[in-house]
């Protein structure tokens, strides 16, 4: 049970962008992945969604290989936040979010109405129904994006399975009060049974959501441990090429990470 | 309490317009078949609406109305009036399909050559039908034309897609610059069979070129009504698979949708429609791209709304410019496609300017 990502490979153009990456990941998990720019973040997100069928090894949910399922079931069983969506035509916040229970079969209008209401409240945009998505700001536009995800993915466990939450940067157009939002959502989607991959670049969000840290590197997984073993180390250090700052303010669960601005040439003031 | 207070959100939802849709549906629908009785009643013998009505519902063989004015609703009038409707439906449905699959309000078959795709088609069986063409049209008879169009309609819609889409991403830029630079060859082929051709010929291509619903008998309705009606039957198909695409392609996918598949289908029906327009009434600009986005701005962008109304929408501006193409100029008549360039090219120019309300496509 769970996600399954098994010595993949993904290769395009001849450039290997990731290499024998295997990972496990239980249900009831959220996992961070990070790792500088150009390290296969996006790939292994394209490689877990099924949208790139990776070149070796394969990803299975719950056991089942992802390639091998129809674009509907696998729909039913794992969404996906995209990092930003500009759409061309204009449609009314109600319509985008309802946008996500149209592959849901047994609803009736009433149904749909109240989960879509129901979703929008989730991402603090109860009363938005009406507005024109292209009118909205970019962080106003990727909650109603996480909105239309919520109702796509529905329950975090349907028959004893787990379904899958791919987040991909989902927090780079929000406000910080947002970004807290938008994660506490996907805590409590992990806390109730379900999958969540999340790829982020702010250390302190993954540090502070996650159960566990995949960091990758030029294109391989480099590491794989909980936050607090993880920043022990020179691990972050070296990945990053940054002097990094690790404190743990009393009373924290979690440590906090800064970048090491005493060392900088020139120095923040 | 808190039962009663969960109500108004059940019943009512600010932003669900599928009411306000299905209304705007039976209005266009209404508007249609109204506009169509009118249409039958104007002109050099001109007939009140309820004679109109009297004459259709009496079927084509009655004694009850003059035998003149029998032939003229029958024979002359009504598979005219069939035909601007089902040509208009066509015109805009072609649009809005492939303003869907380019994800961009200004893609439009007229505009990005696809048009003149079916044109060089249907040019290029009337100049070598009877030469180098002879065997298509001894197998394919009065089907030659509307698949030669088909054809050409087809070809320009797929070099169109492989050049200016790239790993999903479409490039306005690239799309617009692209479709002037096939319409401008698609013309010079079609000038080079125009310089081949004898006078008979030159003067069936001017006429077709022209465009205008003049010839239209019921011989060509048979003909062509049927794949019109094919078409329209197969678009609601489209309808889910274009709002998924709305997001983007992975988006799509992430949804549950084929993508490609979509796509496919998308192509097809686009050269289709457009194919089968062209080959009937010669190349009608603007109905594609003027009549979904009217829709879009005032009612909603859904497809499973868009689609039907556009081809309703399609249908009452044909018909009504076909009336004006008639009157303004009578006891002549003026080709129908200058009355709608009239009207869409100053409004393509509109929707350019106010490009920046939407920050940008």
């Amino acid at each position: 049970m769970g996600l399954a990502i098994e010595d993949v490979g993904v290769v395009a153009g001849g450039r290997t962008l990731l290499k024998n990456v295997t990972a496990r990941i239980e249900p009831g998990t959220l996992v961070a992945v990070i790792g500088p720019n150009g390290a296969g973040k996006s790939t292994l997100v394209k490689a877990i969604s099924g949208e790139r069928r990776p070149a070796f090894g394969r990803v299975r949910l719950n056991g089942d290989d992802i390639s091998a399922l129809a674009p509907a079931d696998l729909a039913a069983r794992r969404a996906v936040l995209p990092q930003a969506t500009a759409i061309a035509f204009p449609f009314t916040v109600f319509e985008i979010v309802g946008l996500g229970l149209r592959q849901r079969a047994g609803m009736d209008a009433a149904m749909r109405r109240h989960e879509v209401q129901r979703a929008l409240a989730a991402v603090d945009l109860a009363g938005f129904g009406e507005r024109l998505y292209q009118r909205l700001s970019g962080g106003e536009q990727q909650r109603v994006q996480l909105a239309r995800v919520l109702c796509q993915i529905g329950e975090p466990v349907k028959d004893g399975r787990a379904r899958l939450l791919i987040l991909d940067e989902p927090t780079s157009s929000l406000d910080i009060r947002h970004q807290l939002a938008v994660l506490s959502i996907a805590r409590r989607f992990a806390e109730a049974g379900g999958i969540v991959v999340a790829v982020l670049h702010d250390l302190n969000l993954a540090v502070g959501f996650s159960d566990r840290l995949i960091v990758l590197q030029r294109g391989r997984l480099v590491a794989d441990a909980a936050p607090d073993a993880l920043l022990e180390g020179p691990m972050l250090a070296e990945t990053f090429g940054t002097q990094m700052v690790v404190m743990k303010p009393p009373g924290w669960a979690r440590p906090a990470v800064l970048p090491d601005f005493h060392r900088l040439d020139p120095r923040p003031q | 309490m808190s039962a009663l207070s969960d109500i108004p959100a059940m019943t009512r939802a600010p932003g669900d317009r599928s009411l306000v849709q299905a209304v705007a549906l039976a209005l266009l629908a209404f508007g249609v078949l109204a506009t169509a009785v009118l249409a039958i009643g104007i002109g050099p013998s001109a007939m009140s609406p309820s004679t109109v009505v009297q004459i259709l519902v009496a079927g084509p063989k009655t004694t009850a109305f003059s035998l003149g004015d029998v032939v003229i609703v029958w024979q002359i009038r009504l598979p005219r009036a069939i035909m601007a409707a089902l040509i208009g439906a066509m015109l805009a449905l072609g649009g809005a399909v492939m303003q869907g699959l380019f994800r961009n309000p200004l893609a439009d078959p007229a505009i990005l050559g696809v048009s003149n795709g079916a044109a060089l088609g249907a040019v290029s069986m009337i100049v070598l039908g009877g030469g180098v063409l002879a065997p298509v049209t001894a197998i394919l008879g009065g089907y030659a034309l509307p698949l030669a169009a088909f054809a050409g309609a087809l070809t320009a819609t797929l070099i169109l897609y492989a050049i200016s889409t790239r790993e999903g991403l479409t490039s306005v830029a690239t799309m617009l610059l692209s479709g002037i630079a096939l319409a401008a060859f698609a013309a010079a082929l079609m000038g080079y069979l125009a310089f081949l051709s004898d006078d008979t010929q030159l003067r069936d291509i001017t006429f077709w070129n022209l465009g205008g619903l003049g010839g239209v008998t019921w011989e060509k309705v048979v003909i062509s009504g049927p794949i019109m009606l094919l078409v329209l039957a197969s678009a609601p198909m489209l309808a889910r698979g274009l709002d998924a695409l709305v997001l983007g392609e992975a988006e799509a996918f992430h949804m549950g949708l084929r993508v490609e598949r979509l796509k496919r289908l998308a192509i097809l029906l686009v050269a289709a429609a457009t194919g089968v327009a062209v080959a009937v009434a010669g190349t009608i600009g603007f109905v594609g791209i003027v009549v979904p986005h009217l829709l879009r701005l005032g009612v909603g962008a859904d497809h499973r709304f868009l689609l039907p109304a556009s081809c309703l929408g399609g249908a009452l501006l044909l018909l009504v410019a076909d009336i004006g193409a008639r009157l303004l100029v009578a006891p002549a008549e003026l080709p129908i496609g200058i009355i709608t360039a009239a009207i869409g090219a100053p409004f393509f120019l509109w929707l350019l300017m106010r490009r920046r309300d939407f920050g940008g496509f």
